[in-house]
């Protein structure tokens, strides 16, 4: 039974990887083709996507994707407000891709 | 907790269905729990005056109605008012949690979570929401 449920896990795991993989692909488009203006539907987006990776990777032993994650969701909601953001969503982004590449080599 | 067909009954109310899928499976195939998931607060509500069951969990942050609003009709409807409730959130900002409790939670379970490790939780947390002998829903 426990190696059922290894089995299980390790299996929605690969599963969670593919989702991150995908997600961060598509919040980095986002990110790209927003030229430094962004309308409230795309940063609901992004916080969106963010929040998700951020509430879910830590459980899957992602913790590092997790942080970038929180940190673009905190990012977007700080432009969303009107704000400036430290870092910038360009680099927040890029933060949450790089940590994505490494768990990328990890698994391959 | 109470029984249904000799297992106690958890109902699951998670937006992420990466994290629905891996509670669930921890919750029933480490803990034992029968579980019912759903998506969102508004069907959690029907669910859990339909299906009666021993505890909730309740993720904070979901989008339509969220956890407290959804915790807040729970307590306003007599037949699941009674019901305890546990929220699951990334929000750990101690006044946030001071805020869950103060609405009615009995717990507040912080994301990330260890699934080799919730079952035993929620049975903890049950364990010490119990009603007196003799007490009603």
């Amino acid at each position: 039974m426990i190696e059922d449920i290894q089995s299980r896990l390790r299996k929605m795991r690969e599963r969670y990887v593919e989702r991150v993989r995908i997600e961060s692909s598509r919040l980095e488009e986002i990110v790209e083709s927003m030229n430094g203006e962004a309308a409230g539907e795309v940063l609901d987006e992004i916080q969106r996507l963010a929040h998700g990776l951020a509430g879910s990777a830590g459980t899957f032993g992602f913790e590092e994707i997790g942080a970038r994650a929180a940190e673009l969701e905190r990012v977007a909601a700080i432009v969303r407000r009107g704000g400036a953001a430290t870092p910038s969503m360009t680099d927040a982004v890029r933060g949450l891709s790089t940590a994505v590449s490494r768990i990328a080599g990890r698994t391959e | 907790m109470q029984q249904h067909d000799g297992r106690p009954f958890v109902l699951l109310v998670e937006d992420d269905p990466d994290i629905q899928e891996l509670a669930t499976m921890a919750l029933e195939a480490i803990g034992g729990l029968r579980v019912r998931a759903c998506s969102d607060g508004v069907t959690g509500l029907a669910e859990a005056e339909a299906l009666q069951p021993d505890l909730i969990i309740l993720d904070w942050r979901m989008p339509g109605l969220d956890g407290g609003q959804t915790l807040l009709r729970l307590k306003e409807n007599p037949a699941t008012r009674m019901i305890p409730v546990v929220f699951m959130t990334a929000s750990v900002q101690p006044n946030e949690i001071d805020r869950m409790h103060a609405m009615g939670a009995v717990e507040v379970i912080a994301k990330p979570f260890d699934p080799m490790e919730l079952p035993e939780r929620i049975r903890q947390i049950w364990h010490r929401s119990q009603r007196p002998a003799g007490g009603t829903r």
